[in-house]
């Protein structure tokens, strides 16, 4: 727990809480209608007393104290980073979102005074950055369908294009997430190109890729993303056709290194290798009851044909019957498509 | 109905909190992990944007390590995360199911037993299958909170208006190539399959097989059988404030009016219920009507200064268990919906909603309730 957050389970923390859910229930804001819920199970009802509030009710705020109070949090948020361009950027769509609920008759006119008494040394700056923010979305706006019927490279180009035009060399700065997931997806876009590499090859190479280009950071970015970034490995078509081709225990041996180049302990990849086994019966099972189901269905006919169906699934999948015929109702067929080995 | 006196808690509440010396800001960490479940189209990239992220492409559940800036500075910094991946268009018995082979994946790699799972939009109703198949796979409710942001639980009106453009498939998929963009030829998809998921009848009775959201809420319930607490939600907004594609989308197709009751489609617009006879008081989101979009308990959010923001559960518009049965105040109440439109909780600019802090409060909501 954060030491800011710790407050709030602090003495002084508690009566708060206690005395705003009383202000609370006081107003009649908690106490359900007469719809009393349908529920099975009483801890669906453990998130119901509500949140903190105040105790400290002597007085309603004036519009200047709640004005303050915004401005306060604002400069505590965000002066430690005032300098950082993404920063000023949520500085701005913040104040705007404030002034908009506020003061939605002229909102527009009140940001540059805003700007100079939250951040006095940086609100000309600030205000460019406004200007340069509406530019922006205006073309956002007006270029949308042309945008949206670009290739993903087209519309990668149109967009900092226009970024470029409206912050200067700024925008890297501002988009610097998406500047950096993009080197992750030309990462992964570049092994895919590389049917030589195989399945392990691939997972060395992407974690060497990802050394060169976030150096120390590496590790870190890999461990916070670690299964999104193997699931995006293992669906590569390239990937999958090398793993294909493997009987199934090599498959998974081969799926266990490629996890072990992810960084996965162990215990990760014994639980993955079980989960593994599991899924590789599964669909040895499901293609066998495919067979089965296409010869049934060219040899009955209506409720003959809905009852040996049923027999056929009872048979193959016990207790997952119910699972299969519910999708099948619904045009599902889990088994009937190609198999996206290593996600299931 | 008792009506919420917004101001008055806000006037409330910020008269404590200035009077406080430090300001709360940092989410606790949840007992287990929150994965993340996309609607249709996009996994990582709508139009170029992350899904999960703020409009520059920081993912809203992106930990901060020492100094680093570009990451969630309101939660904690071991706040664990999983976004899943399934197909963008297809029906919710598939991508459901792609949802629960995704999280056992992510059970594996984590060794948790546990998730939160929190939908937008179509991801909301492939929750509650993947809660199911993992409950009956498993042998135990793996699925502590269900919530689901935006879902078109009882229909949108958008994909009925689509599958009756004439003449015929090949418009259809033209239409939504041009609104998401070329993925919907890429291979696995199936356009026509995702939108009468969306429909809330049998969209094709003659077609062999049962679609829509009445049958699919029949076979995937909320209610806490598969899902520990299911809970809600709700975003409307008027059009001068729509995001611009939706804006764009809603008035060349249809408007749609999603605040009124009926125990069945009773204006034929393909969702559950009907309008109220005035389409633009802010009564849906450019794609979903508000009266399709209670799962369980509705949640509230509030934007604080001064404080991190908060979620609340809300128990006013009562518990929606049958998701094909609401009552009339669960589908013409418009408390606590968020004013903003179905794509300003994810990360397609331009907008000016906090999703970093919307993700943050949702994430403390979920530690403080024990999960």
């Amino acid at each position: 727990m954060s030491e800011s957050k710790s407050f709030w389970r602090s003495p002084r923390g508690s009566a708060v809480i206690v005395a705003a859910g009383l202000l609370l229930i006081g107003a009649g804001l908690l106490l359900p209608s007469g719809d009393e819920p349908v529920l099975t199970n009483a801890a669906d009802l453990a998130d119901l007393q509500g949140p903190a509030a105040p105790q400290l009710v002597r007085k309603a705020p004036s519009e200047s104290e709640q004005e303050a109070a915004f401005v306060e949090d604002m400069q505590q948020r965000f002066a430690p980073v005032i300098e950082v361009k993404h920063a000023q950027l949520r500085v701005i769509e913040q104040l705007i979102a404030y002034l908009k609920q506020r003061y939605p008759e002229d909102w527009q006119q009140r940001i540059a005074g805003f700007l100079r008494q939250l951040f006095p040394e940086h609100a000309e700056a600030l205000l460019a950055k406004y200007f340069s923010l509406m530019s922006y979305n205006e073309w956002l706006a007006i270029e949308r369908q042309a945008l949206q019927a670009m290739s993903a490279a087209e519309r990668r180009e149109a967009l900092w294009g226009q970024r470029y035009a409206a912050f200067g060399a700024d925008a890297e700065q501002i988009w610097a997430a998406e500047l950096r997931n993009q080197k992750i997806s030309d990462a992964l876009s570049e092994l895919g190109s590389q049917p030589a590499l195989g399945a392990r090859g691939s997972a060395e190479q992407f974690v060497e890729s990802l050394r060169e280009q976030f150096g120390d950071d590496a590790e870190a970015l890999l461990a916070s993303r670690r299964t999104e970034l193997l699931n995006r490995i293992v669906e590569l078509e390239t990937v999958q056709s090398d793993l294909r081709r493997q009987p199934a225990e090599r498959r998974r041996q081969t799926l266990r290194q490629l996890r072990q180049v992810m960084g996965m302990d162990d215990a990760a990849l014994d639980r993955w290798q079980a989960l593994d086994q599991r899924r590789d019966e599964r669909w040895q099972q499901g293609e066998l009851y495919m067979r089965e189901r296409e010869a049934l269905v060219s040899q009955y006919r209506g409720e003959a044909k809905e009852a040996e169906l049923a027999a056929l699934r009872e048979r193959m999948f016990g207790e997952n019957a119910a699972a299969i015929a519910r999708e099948e109702q619904g045009g599902f067929f889990r088994y009937a498509r190609e198999r996206r080995i290593g996600r299931e | 109905m008792k009506v919420f006196n917004r101001r008055a808690l806000c006037s409330a509440l910020l008269l404590v909190l200035v009077a406080l010396p430090t300001h709360a800001r940092d989410a606790n960490k949840t007992a287990y992990p929150i994965v993340f479940a996309h609607g249709m189209a996009g996994f990582d990239d709508i139009l170029g944007y992350d899904y999960w992220g703020d409009d520059y492409g920081v993912f809203v559940l992106d930990t901060c390590q020492w100094g680093e800036y570009y990451c969630n500075h309101d939660i904690n910094s071991g706040q664990e995360s999983f976004v899943a991946s399934v197909t963008p268009f297809a029906s919710s018995e598939q991508r459901g199911y792609e949802l629960y082979q995704d999280i056992e994946g992510y059970l594996a790699s984590s060794g948790h037993s546990y998730v939160n799972i929190i939908g937008h939009s179509q991801g909301g109703l492939d929750l509650r299958k993947a809660a199911r198949l993992l409950r009956e796979n498993r042998g135990y409710k793996v699925v502590k909170y269900g919530i689901s942001i935006s879902s078109p639980h009882r229909g949108s009106p958008i994909a009925q208006y689509v599958l009756n453009l004439q003449p015929g498939v090949q418009s259809v998929l033209e239409t939504l190539a041009e609104y998401f963009g070329n993925t919907i030829y890429q291979g696995g998809n199936d356009a026509i399959a995702a939108l009468k998921q969306l429909v809330n009848h049998d969209f094709d009775p003659n077609d062999g097989v049962v679609t829509g959201t009445y049958a699919f809420n029949q076979n995937y319930p909320a209610g806490s059988e598969n899902i520990e607490r299911s809970r809600s939600f709700l975003t409307g907004q008027d059009n001068g404030n729509m995001n611009p594609a939706l804006y764009l989308l809603k008035e060349l197709w249809t408007e749609i009016d999603g605040d009124g009751y009926a125990s069945y489609d009773a204006n034929g617009d393909g969702a559950l219920g009907t309008g109220d006879g005035n389409a633009s008081d802010h009564d849906d989101d450019g794609l979903v009507g508000i009266n399709s979009q209670q799962m369980g308990y509705r949640l509230e959010y509030w934007e604080c200064y001064g404080c991190l923001d908060y979620v609340w559960t809300q128990t006013n518009t009562g518990y929606v268990a049958d998701l094909n049965a609401p009552n009339s105040t669960q589908m013409t109440s418009h408390a606590w919906k968020i004013n903003q439109d179905h794509v300003d909780v994810i990360g397609v600019p331009p907008d000016t909603f906090d999703e970093m802090e919307f993700y943050a409060a949702i994430t403390d909501f979920i530690a403080d309730n024990g999960y």
